[in-house]
C-alpha cells in the first residue's frame, strides 16, 4: 500500500512535470510573418502601397505647415493670420536645426525602408507574375502587363523620389540601399555625397522608365508613370546643375539637365500629348488630374484645405492663408487693349479690380468677388465684409 | 530534560500547524493584549502554497479590520493598514470606484509593467470584487525572501488573499447590514452667470476690446433671475441642479461558519447596492437611467477530512454585478457639468420643454433621463479544490498536495438609445418663440456593447517535508505550478514555475532559508522562456538568546535580512507580446484612381528583438521586529531594489535612418530604495483596550538608464530623476509690465504681454522654449505614505480611527477649477486668483499682481499660458481622516434567549474631512476625478451587526 501510493505520487509529479513544458507553446500564431506576406497577392502588393503612403506631406492638413498655413504664407505672396502658427518660425527667421519646418526626415527614411523591403521580397514572391498581357483591341501591353517589373519600377521610382527630397533639403545624406538591421554599428553610417546620390537617382529613373506604363486608367491613376520617372530625373539633374550644388558651373551638368527635360517633352509629344497646358487657368485647381500634372500625391476626399483657409464667415472657414497686397498688385491691368503693369499709386480706386489679368480672379478673393458660383454670400445672410 | 524537549516540540508543531492557517498570530502575539485588531509585520507566516518563511518582509491585515469599509472595492480598503501598499482612488462611480495600487512604490519605467501579482487562495484572481467579510487575511509580500518563489512575476510584490474557512465548533451566524449616504467632494465651485460675465468682460478687455462683451443690463439680468430673465439670460448652476447632495449605498451580508471534526464550512452571501448622483433619471421599473451598481457575492468554503491522513478543501465562489448608467455615458455627463456655460441656455423653456441651441443640444435633463440607458452585467465564478495527503508512513513529516482552480470572468452589456429635442428661446416683446432642434424619439431596440470573457485555469502540486528534531525545525518544499489565461482572439497567456524551498530554524533563534524558482512564460522565444530566480534569507531572534531570554522588557527582538533575484514580466498591454518576432500587419494604405479607392498597405508593425526577455530585480531587505512585554511593538524595514533589463524604447541607440518601428529592448535600469516603519502599542489598561499604531512607508527611485537620446540638456534628461511624472516648465511668476518683459528672457511660445506666465530658462540658453521642460513630480505618487490607526474599546463601546497622510507628491490640477474659458469652458472659483491690474466699471482698482497664481484671463487660447507647467502641476501633500467609527455592543443575557450572542450598532464615516490640504482645492488625492469622469465621495454609514 505504501509503495503503491508512493508510486502514484511520483507518477503524478512526473506527468505534471512533462506536460508543463508544452504548456508554454503558443496556441495559435496570429502574427503575420514575412513568408505569409509573400504568399498573398494583396499583402504583397500592400508593401508597395504602404511605400506610396510615405511620400512627403503633412498628414494634419494637406500641404500645410503645422496643419494650418500654406507655404505661400512664408513668402511675400501670403500672410498667415494666426500668430501662433508654426509658419512664423519661417517668417521670423527662427527656423534652424532645433526648430525644423516640414520635417520629413523620418518619414522619407521610413518610405525608403518600405521600398527596400518590397524590392527584397518581390523576387521571392510567386503570386505576382511577370506575364505579358496585351490589350485585345490595340495589341499593346496593358498597364498590368509584366506586373512584377512594373511594380519593381514603381518602387525604384518612389525610392528615387524620396532620395530626391532628402538631398534637396539636406544635400549629403546617409545612403541606405538595403533593409537595415537595428544594429548601432551598421546604422552609424557616414553621409554620402550629393552627386553620388544624384547618379543613383538617375540610374533608378532610367531603369524605371523602361518598364512603367505611359498612363493608367481612371481607376488606377496615381501610380508612377514613365513620364513621372523622366520628370523626376529631369528635376534632380536641374537642381544638381544649379549654382547651389554646382559651384564650378560645370556645363556638362547643365547639358544633362536640358537633355533630360527634352526627354520629357519628346515623351509627351510622341504619346498623344500626355502633358499639356490646361486651356482654362482656373480649372487647374479644380479638376482631378488635369493634364498639367505629371505626378501627384493622392488623398481621400477631404475638406481641411477649405476649412483652414476659406475666410472667416464662410461656413466654418478659418481664414489662415491670406494674400498680400504685393501679390494682388502683381497682376496686370488692361488699359485699352493692352495689358500693362498695375501701378498702386495711380490705380487704387473703386475700379481697381476691373479689367485685371483674369488669373487674379482665380487666385484671390477680393471684395464683391464670387467664391462659389451660383449664390452669393450664403443661404440666408448677406456675406459680411470680406477683408483682404 | 525530556519534558523541555516535548515542550519545545509542541511549540514547533504549533508553529508549523498554525502557519498553514494564514494570519494566525504567532508566538509573539500571546504576550500582548487585544492583539487581533491590527496589522503587524507577521514575519512567521506563509508566503503562499503553504510555504512558511520566518525571514521575509510581509505586512498583513485581517479581514475583520476591513469590515467597516463602505465602498464595494477592496483595493480602497487596505491602504493604511499595511505598509508598502500605496493606492490611489480614481473616482466614485458605482462599479468603477477602485484604486490603482503599487507595492513599495513605482519601481520600474512604465505603468504597464508595475502591477503586483494578486493571488486569491493561491490562484491568480481579481480581489477587488470580494467583500471584506469573506476575507481571512490579506498579506502584502514585499521582499525577495517572500516573492522569489513567484519567479518572473514576483518583482513588483505579491498580494496574497486568503478567504475564510470553517472551524470546528457550534454554528456561528453573522448578519450585517449597513446603510450609508454618499456625498460628493472635491468638486469645483463654478461662478454664476453674473460673475462669469464680469470676468469674461475682463478677459475681453485684456484682448483689446473697448466695450464690454456683456453689457451692464445683461449682467443685471443674470443677477436678477425673475420673469423672462430666467429664459433669456439664464443662470444655471450645473452642480446644484443636476447632482444630488446625497445618495444611498447599502450592504447586507450573511455568513455561516461552523463544523465538526470531519467537516468545517464557511458560507457567505453579500449584497451591495450603490446609487449614483444624477438628479434626473427615469425610474420606470423597466429601466432606470441613474448610475447604479448592484453586486451579489456568494461563497462556500469547505474542509473535509476524508481519512485521517487525507484533507480536502474546496471553495466555490461567484460575483454577479449589474452596473447601469445613462446611454450617453459618464464622461459625457460630467463633461457637460464641468464645461457647459451657466448662461448658454435655460434648462427648461417657458413651455416646459428642454432648453438648448442649434449647436448645444447637450441638455443634461435629456442626457440623464431621455437618452436611453446602458446596462453591463458581469458574472464571475471561482472554483478551487486542494487535497493534501499525509505521507507519514513513508517518512514522518512528508505530505503531498495537489490543487486546481478555475476563475472565469464574463461581461455582457447592452444599450438602448432614445433621442430628445431641445428648444431655443427668443422673445419678440410679446411672446416666447421656441425653435426645435433634434427630435424626440422613443427608446430604440437596443444593441450589444462590450461582451467579453476570459478565464484562468491553474494548478499546482507540492511535496512538503515539515519536521522537527529537538531544537531543529526543517521545512522543505518542492513545487510545480502552472496557469493559463484564455482571452478570446488572443493567444493564451501561460506560466510555468518549478520551485524548491528550504527553511531551517534552530531553537527559534536562528533561521535560515532559501528559495529557487525556475519560472517560464509563453511570451518569450522558445528556448529562452525559462529563467532562474532565487533568494537567501536569515533571521536571528536575539530576545531568545540566553542573555535576553528572561528580560522584563523585550519579548521578541528579531533582525532579518534577505537577498534575491526576482523577475518582472507583468504587463497589461497586448502589444508587448512575442516581441522577439518581426510582426507585419495592415496599415498605411494609399488611394488610387479618380474615385480615390483605398488600397490597403502592409507594414512592419514592429521589428523583432531576438534578445527580448523579462525585467530583473536584485532585491535586498533588512528588517527589525521588536515586541515588548508592555505591548509596544516596532517593525522596521529597509530595502534596495536594483531593476535592470527593463523594456524601453531605445532612442539612444537607433537613429531614424533605420526607417522602421523599433522594437522595445531591455536596456532600462532603475535604482530604488525605501523603507517601512511601524510603531504601535497593544495594551489593556484596566477596562480600556487600546491599540494605537503609526506607520510610514517611504520609496524613492532614480532612473539610471532609459534608452533616451544622448546629448540632452540636464533638465531634459530622464536619467538621474524619478521614473514617474510629467514634463513641464517651471513658472516663475507673471510679467508685471512691458519693462519686465524687456528685461526677461524671450519666450518662444507665441505672443505674450503683462499678466502672462513667465517661465524659467532652465537650460540657460537665453531663450525660454520647450527645451526648458523638466521632470515635474509624479501623478500623485507620494514618496512618503503614512498612516495612524487608533482603536479603543471600553465597556461595550468601540472607537476606531484611521488617518492617512501622503507627502512629496504632485498632482495635475485641471483648468476647470479656475479658468477654462479658452477651451470653451467656464470659470471656477480659482479664477479670482488670476493676474489682473485695472480699474473696473465701478471705479474699483483690481490689483492681484502680487498674489496671483494664474495668468491673466483671455478668451483665446494663449499658447504661452497653456504650456505644461507648474501652473497646473502642483504640490499636493495632504493628511486626511480616512475612517472614523463608533460602535456599541449589547451583550445582555436577554439576547441569548433568541440565540443572539451580541448585537453591535455603529456609525462610521469614510473620508470625512481633511486635516491638512496643501492643494487647497479639489480632492487632493486625484483632483481630476470629477473632470471627465465621476467625482470622489465621502460616505457616512450606520450599521447593525448581529452575531448568533
Amino acid at each position: 500500500m505504501k509503495r503503491y501510493i508512493f508510486n502514484i505520487v511520483i507518477f503524478l509529479f512526473g506527468v505534471s512535470f512533462c506536460s508543463c513544458e508544452s504548456m508554454l507553446e503558443k496556441e495559435f500564431d496570429d502574427t503575420l510573418t514575412i513568408d505569409q506576406v509573400k504568399q498573398d497577392i494583396d499583402l504583397m502588393s500592400g508593401l508597395l502601397w504602404a511605400a506610396y503612403s510615405d511620400l512627403p506631406r503633412n498628414d494634419a492638413s494637406f500641404n500645410c505647415i503645422g496643419g494650418d498655413a500654406m507655404l505661400d504664407c512664408a513668402t511675400d505672396d501670403g500672410m498667415e493670420s494666426s500668430i501662433s502658427s508654426e509658419i512664423h518660425k519661417m517668417t521670423k527667421g527662427a527656423w534652424g536645426p532645433t526648430q525644423v519646418i516640414d520635417d520629413q526626415w523620418s518619414r522619407l527614411y521610413s518610405g525608403i525602408r518600405k521600398c527596400q523591403l518590397f524590392l527584397s521580397c518581390i523576387d521571392e514572391s510567386p503570386v505576382i507574375s511577370n506575364n505579358e498581357i496585351l490589350d485585345p483591341i490595340t495589341g499593346k501591353p496593358t498597364e498590368n502587363s509584366n506586373m512584377r517589373e512594373r511594380m519593381k519600377s514603381e518602387a525604384l521610382f518612389l525610392q528615387a523620389f524620396m532620395y530626391a527630397e532628402l538631398i534637396k533639403r539636406y544635400r549629403d545624406v546617409p545612403f541606405v540601399n538595403s533593409v537595415l538591421d537595428p544594429d548601432p554599428e551598421v546604422l552609424d553610417m557616414p553621409r554620402t555625397s550629393y552627386h553620388v546620390i544624384v547618379d543613383s537617382i538617375v540610374s533608378w529613373c532610367d531603369e524605371a522608365a523602361l518598364h512603367l506604363p505611359n498612363t493608367y486608367s481612371s481607376s488606377t491613376k496615381g501610380h508612377a508613370t514613365r513620364g513621372a520617372a523622366l520628370m523626376l530625373k529631369s528635376r534632380v539633374l536641374l537642381y544638381a546643375a544649379s549654382p547651389l550644388n554646382n559651384p564650378t558651373n560645370d556645363r556638362e551638368k547643365w547639358k544633362s539637365a536640358a537633355d533630360a527635360a527634352m526627354d520629357v517633352i519628346t515623351f509627351s509629344e510622341t504619346n498623344r500629348d500626355v502633358y499639356k497646358l490646361n486651356a482654362t487657368f482656373a480649372n487647374v485647381f479644380s479638376s482631378v488630374y488635369d493634364p498639367e500634372i505629371i505626378f501627384a500625391c493622392q488623398y481621400q476626399n477631404r475638406n481641411d484645405v477649405e476649412f483652414m483657409n476659406v475666410p472667416n464667415g464662410f461656413s466654418k472657414g478659418n481664414g489662415h492663408t491670406n494674400p498680400t497686397q504685393d501679390l494682388v498688385d502683381a497682376f496686370e491691368v488692361k488699359v485699352g487693349d493692352k495689358y500693362v503693369p498695375y501701378d498702386p499709386e495711380t490705380m487704387n480706386d473703386d475700379q481697381m479690380y476691373q479689367n485685371r489679368d483674369p488669373r487674379l480672379a482665380a487666385t484671390v478673393l477680393y471684395i464683391w468677388g464670387v467664391i462659389r458660383s451660383g449664390f452669393f454670400g450664403g443661404l440666408r445672410k448677406r456675406a459680411k465684409s470680406v477683408c483682404l | 530534560m525530556i519534558r523541555n524537549k516535548t515542550h519545545i516540540h509542541n511549540i514547533i508543531y504549533a508553529i508549523i500547524l498554525f502557519s498553514t492557517i494564514p494570519g494566525t498570530s504567532m508566538l509573539y502575539a500571546q504576550d500582548s493584549g487585544n492583539s487581533d485588531l491590527f496589522s503587524r509585520l507577521d514575519s512567521i507566516c506563509t508566503i503562499g502554497y503553504n510555504i512558511e518563511s520566518e525571514n521575509s518582509s510581509v505586512s498583513s491585515v485581517k479581514g475583520e479590520q476591513l469590515e467597516s469599509h463602505p465602498t464595494d472595492n477592496l483595493t480602497n480598503a487596505i491602504g493604511g493598514f499595511v505598509t508598502g501598499y500605496y493606492a490611489q482612488q480614481m473616482g466614485g462611480e458605482p462599479g468603477y470606484d477602485g484604486s490603482n495600487f503599487l507595492i513599495r512604490g513605482f519601481r520600474t519605467l512604465s505603468t504597464s509593467n508595475s502591477q503586483p501579482l494578486v493571488l486569491v487562495d493561491n490562484f491568480p484572481a481579481d480581489f477587488s470584487i470580494l467583500n471584506p467579510e469573506e476575507i481571512e487575511t490579506i498579506q502584502i509580500l514585499k521582499d525577495a525572501a517572500a516573492t522569489a518563489i513567484y519567479g518572473q512575476r514576483g518583482a513588483n510584490g505579491v498580494i496574497l488573499v486568503t478567504t475564510k474557512r470553517g472551524r470546528t465548533g457550534k454554528l456561528n451566524i453573522k448578519v450585517n447590514g449597513n446603510f450609508g449616504l454618499q456625498q460628493l467632494q472635491g468638486l469645483p465651485t463654478f461662478l454664476d452667470s453674473y460673475e462669469y460675465g464680469k470676468l469674461f468682460n475682463e478677459a475681453k478687455f485684456n484682448e483689446g476690446a473697448t466695450t464690454p462683451f456683456y453689457s451692464a443690463e445683461v449682467l443685471d439680468a443674470y443677477r436678477n433671475q425673475t420673469g423672462a430673465n430666467v429664459y433669456l439670460y439664464p443662470n444655471v448652476d450645473y452642480i446644484g441642479q443636476f447632482l444630488k447632495t446625497v445618495t444611498p449605498i447599502q450592504r447586507y451580508t450573511l455568513s455561516l461558519q461552523g463544523g465538526n471534526d470531519v467537516t468545517q464550512y464557511y458560507a457567505y452571501l453579500g449584497l451591495i447596492s450603490q446609487d449614483g448622483f444624477y438628479k434626473y433619471s427615469v425610474n420606470d421599473p423597466k429601466y432606470s437611467t441613474n448610475a447604479s451598481s448592484f453586486r451579489v457575492n456568494m461563497r462556500t468554503n469547505i474542509d473535509v477530512k476524508i481519512t485521517k491522513t487525507l484533507d480536502l478543501k474546496f471553495n466555490v465562489a461567484g460575483q454577479i454585478t449589474r452596473n447601469k448608467s445613462p446611454y450617453v455615458g459618464t464622461s459625457s455627463i460630467w463633461s457637460t457639468i464641468m464645461h457647459e456655460l451657466p448662461n448658454s441656455y435655460p434648462i427648461f423653456t417657458p413651455s416646459g420643454n428642454l432648453g438648448g441651441t442649434s449647436t448645444k443640444q447637450n441638455n443634461l435633463v435629456g442626457q440623464m433621463s431621455r437618452s436611453g440607458y446602458r446596462e453591463i452585467n458581469n458574472r464571475n465564478v471561482q472554483a478551487m479544490a486542494e487535497a493534501t495527503q499525509k505521507l507519514d508512513f513513508i517518512t514522518k513529516g512528508l505530505s503531498v498536495t495537489l490543487s486546481a482552480a478555475y476563475n472565469g470572468y464574463n461581461t455582457y452589456g447592452y444599450q438602448k438609445q432614445q433621442g430628445y429635442a431641445v428648444y431655443s428661446v427668443e422673445y419678440d416683446g410679446i411672446d416666447y418663440i421656441e425653435t426645435q432642434y433634434g427630435l424626440d424619439t422613443p427608446l430604440g431596440e437596443g444593441s450589444d456593447m462590450s461582451n467579453d470573457m476570459n478565464y484562468i485555469v491553474s494548478g499546482w502540486g507540492s511535496l512538503n517535508y515539515n519536521r522537527s528534531f529537538g531544537k531543529h525545525a526543517v521545512q522543505a518544499v518542492g513545487m510545480v505550478y502552472f496557469d493559463r489565461q484564455f482571452i478570446p482572439r488572443y493567444s493564451p497567456y501561460s506560466n510555468v514555475n518549478y520551485v524548491l524551498s528550504a527553511h531551517y530554524g534552530y531553537d527559534n533563534r536562528y533561521f535560515i532559508g532559501g528559495n529557487i524558482s525556475r519560472s517560464g512564460n509563453d511570451n518569450y522565444e522558445p528556448g529562452k522562456q525559462f529563467g532562474t530566480f532565487y533568494s537567501v534569507s536569515g533571521a536571528w531572534d536575539i530576545a531568545r538568546e540566553s542573555f535576553l531570554k528572561e528580560n522584563k522588557i523585550v519579548s521578541g527582538l528579531k533582525i532579518r535580512a534577505s537577498y534575491g533575484l526576482v523577475g518582472n514580466n507583468m504587463q497589461n498591454s497586448e502589444n508587448r507580446r512575442y516581441l522577439y518576432q518581426t510582426q507585419y500587419g495592415r496599415g498605411n494604405g494609399y488611394t488610387f484612381g479618380n474615385n480615390m479607392t483605398n488600397a490597403e498597405g502592409t507594414i512592419e508593425i514592429q521589428s523583432g528583438n531576438a534578445l527580448f526577455t523579462w525585467e530583473k530585480a536584485r532585491q535586498t531587505n533588512v528588517g527589525l521586529d521588536v515586541t515588548t512585554r508592555a505591548g509596544i511593538y516596532l517593525n522596521l524595514d529597509y530595502y534596495w531594489d536594483h531593476r535592470y533589463d527593463i523594456l524601453t524604447s531605445p532612442f539612444s541607440e537607433i537613429p531614424d535612418i533605420y526607417g522602421g518601428n523599433l522594437s522595445l529592448v531591455n536596456v532600462g535600469i532603475v535604482d530604488n530604495q525605501g523603507g517601512e516603519f511601524v510603531l504601535g502599542i497593544d495594551k489593556k489598561i484596566g477596562e480600556l483596550n487600546l491599540n494605537a499604531e503609526i506607520q510610514a512607508s517611504y520609496s524613492k527611485n532614480i532612473v539610471v538608464e532609459n534608452g533616451e537620446v544622448f546629448g540632452l540638456d540636464e533638465n531634459q534628461k530622464g536619467i538621474g530623476k524619478p521614473s514617474y511624472g510629467t514634463w513641464g516648465l517651471k513658472c516663475i511668476g507673471f510679467f508685471r509690465d512691458e519693462e519686465d518683459i524687456a528685461n526677461s528672457k524671450p519666450q518662444n511660445f507665441g505672443a505674450y504681454a503683462p499678466g502672462d506666465a513667465k517661465y524659467e530658462d532652465i537650460n540657460g540658453d537665453g531663450i525660454v522654449d520647450s527645451n526648458d521642460a523638466t521632470r515635474l513630480g509624479g501623478e500623485g505618487i507620494p514618496s512618503i505614505f503614512t498612516a495612524f490607526n487608533l482603536s479603543l474599546g471600553y465597556k461595550g463601546f468601540d472607537f476606531k480611527m484611521q488617518i492617512v497622510g501622503l507627502f512629496d507628491r504632485m498632482v495635475w490640477l485641471p483648468n476647470e477649477f479656475g479658468n477654462a474659458i479658452f477651451d470653451g469652458g467656464k470659470l471656477g472659483s480659482e479664477a479670482y486668483k488670476r493676474w489682473a491690474y485695472y480699474t473696473d466699471t465701478e471705479g474699483n482698482l483690481i490689483d492681484t499682481r502680487d498674489i496671483a497664481e494664474y495668468p491673466r484671463l483671455l478668451t483665446e487660447k494663449s499658447i504661452n499660458n497653456t504650456q505644461n507647467s507648474t501652473l497646473n502641476v502642483r504640490d499636493a501633500n495632504f493628511i486626511r481622516i480616512k475612517t472614523l467609527e463608533l460602535g456599541y455592543t449589547f451583550r445582555q443575557a436577554q439576547l441569548k434567549k433568541v440565540g443572539l450572542q451580541n448585537i453591535r450598532v455603529y456609525a462610521s464615516a469614510y473620508n470625512p474631512f481633511l486635516l491638512y490640504d496643501q492643494l487647497g482645492i479639489g480632492d487632493p488625492e486625484y483632483p481630476g476625478a470629477c473632470i471627465g469622469s465621476y467625482g470622489k465621495t465621502r460616505i457616512f454609514t450606520v450599521g447593525l451587526n448581529l452575531n448568533f
